[in-house]
C-alpha cells in the first residue's frame, strides 16, 4: 500500500492535486492535435465499418458487367470497378475485414508478447534463458519468411491470417517489455516493495509491469498498423483474404492492373491504408504522451 | 565476456536447430504435394516414383536425421524446380540481397537518427511535426504501393531511374549503372525502418531529456550541445540499437516484396519461389541462410547493448 502512494505521489506533482489524473491525461493528450484528429478519423472508419451492411448502397459482392469501371457518380459515389462492383460498398465492407484482422492480430501479439516478456524480465535467470531463446529463435525467422511459408503450404483464411499474423508479431513487444521490466525492477521502490513483504506476483502486477504500460500501448498501436500492412503486402504476393471477399489489401492489388486507365481504383484502398496505418501511429503517439508520468504538467 | 559469447554462441546454436526443426517439420507435415509432383502427365505410378526417388517415402524421422547429417556436412541438396545445388544458388544470391539491405540500413540510420534528434530537440515545433509526418508516411505506406508509385514516377513518367534489375542488360554494368539501379529498391526497403529508427530516437531522447541527469548538465553550465550529445544520445540510442538489430529480419521479409517489385535476383524472391513450388531443399536452405545472418546479427547487437549500457547485467 505504502508503495502504491509514493508512486501516485510521484505521478502527481503536488500542485496537481485539484485536477484528477484522467483530466490530466486527457489534456497531454488533446495537446496532440494529430492524434485528436486520428481519434476521430479511426472512430470515423470503426463505426462505418460496424454500420457497413446498413449504410452500404449496393452489396460488395454484386456485379454489373455493363457498368464496369464508372468514374464516380450520383449513382455509384466512388465509381465501379472492372466488374462494376461499387467501390464504396466494397471499401466499407473491406474495412471490416481489413480492421478486424488488424485488430484481432494485435490482441494475440500483446497478449503473448507481454506475458513472456514480464516473465522472462522478472523471474529467474532460467525462465529468461528459455523465453529469450524462443523468441530469439522466432525472430530468427523473419515473420514474412514463416508467414509466406505458412500460408502457401495451408492456404489463408481469415482466421488463419489473424492467427499467422498474431504468432509471428509478439517477438518485438515481448523485448521491449522486457527492456522496460529490467531496467524498473532494479530501481529503489521495488526493493521498497520487497522490503515490506510484497509478493513477486504482485511486484511484478502492481509496481513493474504498470510502467511498462505506455510502452506496450504505443507498441499495440504500431502493431495494428503493422497487422494492415502486413494484410496488405500478402494481397500483393496473392496470399492475404481471398476474394471476392473484399480487403483494402486485396482491393488495391486488384487496382494494379487498371492502374493506368483507372487510377482512382488504386488511390481508394491506398489511401484508407494509409491513413487509418498514420491513424494509428498518431494515436499511439498521443496515448504515449498522456500516459507518460514526466509529461504530465 | 569470453564466457559470455560462448554462452551465447551455444545459445545461437541451439535457436539455430529449433527454428530449422520447426520449419522442417512445417514444411514435410503440410497437406499438398510439391510442384514437380503436380504435373498433369503423371500418373501415380510417376508419383510414387518420385517420391521414392526424393526420399519422401522413408519415415519422417528418418528424413529429418538424414538431413541434418547432409546439412553438418555442408550439403543442403540439389534444388528441385532449379536442378543445381542449393548452396551455390544460395551464395551466388546472398550478395545481392545484402547489398540492398546495407544500403537500406545505412540510410535509414544516418537519416533516422539525425532526425529523430531534431525531432526531440524541437518537441512539438512545426520541424518535429514535419519529421513525424514524414516517417510516418514511410512506416504507413504499404512498401509495394510505395514501389509502385515510385516506378510510375522515376521510370515512367520522368524516366530518370530504371524499374528492374541490378544492372542495364547488355550494358556495361558499370558501377553509375548499378548504383542507379540500386536506388528505388533501397527506398522501399528503407521507408519503413527508417520511421521507426526516427520514432524510436525521438521518443527514447524525449525520455531521456527528462531525466535528472540532464538538468545537473545544464546547471552546471555544460553547453548544450555536449547535454544533448553526450548524456542525452548515448543514453538515447541504446533503444535504438535494440531496434537496428531487429530491422535485419524485417529486412529480409521486405525484400521478398521489394525483389519482387524490382526484378532484384536476391533470396527474397528465391524464398518466395522455393515457397510456392514447394522446392523443399531450397526453403530448407533458404531457412538456414536467413537463421545464420539473423543470428549473428543478433549476437553483434547483443554485445553491442552490454557495451554501450554497463548497466546491463552480463546474463
Amino acid at each position: 500500500m505504502h508503495a502504491d502512494t509514493m508512486d501516485l505521489a510521484l505521478a502527481t506533482p503536488a500542485s496537481g492535486h485539484t485536477t484528477s489524473i484522467g483530466r490530466k491525461r486527457w489534456r497531454a493528450f488533446a495537446r496532440n492535435k494529430l492524434a485528436v484528429l486520428s481519434l476521430g478519423f479511426l472512430v470515423l472508419v470503426h463505426v462505418s465499418a460496424v454500420l457497413a451492411p446498413a449504410i452500404a448502397p449496393y452489396r460488395p459482392d454484386k456485379t454489373a458487367p455493363t457498368a464496369a469501371l464508372r468514374l464516380p457518380s450520383g449513382q455509384h459515389l466512388l465509381g465501379t470497378d472492372e466488374v462494376g462492383r461499387d467501390v464504396l460498398s466494397r471499401l466499407l465492407y473491406g474495412a471490416r475485414i481489413s480492421l478486424v484482422v488488424g485488430l484481432a492480430a494485435v490482441v494475440i501479439s500483446v497478449v503473448i508478447g507481454t506475458l513472456v516478456g514480464a516473465l522472462s524480465g522478472f523471474f529467474s535467470r532460467w525462465t529468461d534463458s528459455v523465453l529469450m531463446r524462443f523468441t530469439d529463435a522466432m525472430m530468427a525467422i523473419p515473420t514474412f519468411f514463416l508467414l509466406l511459408l505458412i500460408l502457401t503450404m495451408f492456404g489463408g483464411s481469415v482466421g488463419t491470417i489473424i492467427v499467422v499474423i498474431g504468432v509471428t508479431s509478439w517477438m518485438s513487444i515481448a523485448r521491449l517489455v522486457r527492456g522496460e521490466i529490467l531496467r524498473f525492477s532494479g530501481m529503489d521502490f521495488v526493493t521498497a516493495a520487497r522490503a515490506i513483504g510484497a509478493t513477486k506476483w504482485r511486484i511484478l502486477a502492481a509496481h513493474v509491469l504498470p510502467h511498462a504500460v505506455s510502452t506496450i500501448i504505443v507498441a499495440a498501436s504500431l502493431g495494428v498498423a503493422n497487422a494492415i500492412l502486413t494484410e496488405s503486402a500478402l494481397s500483393y504476393l496473392g496470399l492475404g483474404v481471398q476474394p471476392p471477399t473484399a480487403s483494402w489489401g486485396n482491393m488495391l492489388q486488384n487496382a494494379q492492373q487498371y492502374m493506368f486507365n483507372a487510377p482512382l481504383l488504386s488511390v481508394y484502398p491506398g489511401m484508407l491504408i494509409l491513413l487509418t496505418v498514420l491513424g494509428y501511429n498518431f494515436l499511439g503517439d498521443g496515448l504515449r504522451d498522456a500516459l507518460d508520468p514526466h509529461l504530465l504538467g | 565476456m569470453i564466457v559470455y559469447l560462448r554462452r551465447r554462441l551455444w545459445h545461437a546454436a541451439i535457436v539455430f536447430a529449433l527454428v530449422n526443426t520447426l520449419t522442417f517439420a512445417l514444411v514435410r507435415l503440410a497437406p499438398g504435394l510439391p510442384q514437380i509432383m503436380t504435373g498433369d502427365t503423371l500418373t501415380n505410378a510417376d508419383r510414387m516414383q518420385f517420391r521414392h526417388n526424393l526420399g519422401l517415402d522413408k519415415p519422417i524421422l528418418e528424413q529429418y536425421f538424414l538431413w541434418w547429417s547432409h546439412v553438418l556436412r555442408g550439403d543442403l541438396g540439389t534444388s528441385w524446380t532449379e536442378h543445381t545445388p542449393v548452396l551455390h544458388v544460395l551464395l551466388t544470391r546472398l550478395p545481392n540481397t545484402l547489398i540492398l539491405a546495407a544500403c537500406a540500413m545505412l540510410i535509414s540510420s544516418i537519416i533516422g537518427i539525425t532526425a529523430g534528434v531534431l525531432s526531440a530537440v524541437y518537441l512539438y515545433s512545426p520541424l518535429d511535426y514535419a519529421v513525424t509526418s514524414v516517417g510516418l508516411f514511410g512506416l504507413a505506406v504499404p512498401s509495394f504501393w510505395l514501389g509502385l508509385m515510385l516506378i510510375l514516377l522515376f521510370s515512367v513518367h520522368w524516366q530518370l531511374l530504371p524499374s528492374a534489375g541490378m544492372y542495364t542488360l547488355g550494358g556495361s554494368a558499370a558501377i553509375t549503372d548499378r548504383l542507379t539501379h540500386l536506388i528505388l529498391p533501397t527506398l522501399v526497403l528503407a521507408a519503413g525502418t527508417l520511421a521507426q529508427i526516427i520514432r524510436f530516437t525521438r521518443s527514447s531522447l524525449v525520455d531521456i531529456l527528462g531525466e535528472d541527469y540532464i538538468r545537473t548538465a545544464r546547471a552546471k553550465g555544460l553547453p548544450e550541445r555536449i547535454v544533448l550529445l553526450r548524456h542525452g544520445l548515448r543514453n538515447a540510442l541504446i533503444p535504438v540499437i535494440t531496434v537496428l538489430g531487429l530491422q535485419l529480419p524485417r529486412f529480409i521479409g521486405g525484400s521478398i516484396i521489394v525483389e519482387s517489385i524490382f526484378a532484384w535476383p536476391g533470396v527474397g524472391r528465391l524464398a518466395y519461389s522455393a515457397a510456392l513450388t514447394r522446392d523443399y531443399p531450397m526453403i530448407m536452405g533458404v531457412t538456414i541462410l536467413i537463421s545464420v545472418v539473423v543470428l549473428g546479427a543478433n549476437l553483434v547487437t547483443d554485445i553491442a547493448y552490454t557495451v554501450v549500457d554497463p548497466r546491463i547485467r552480463f546474463e
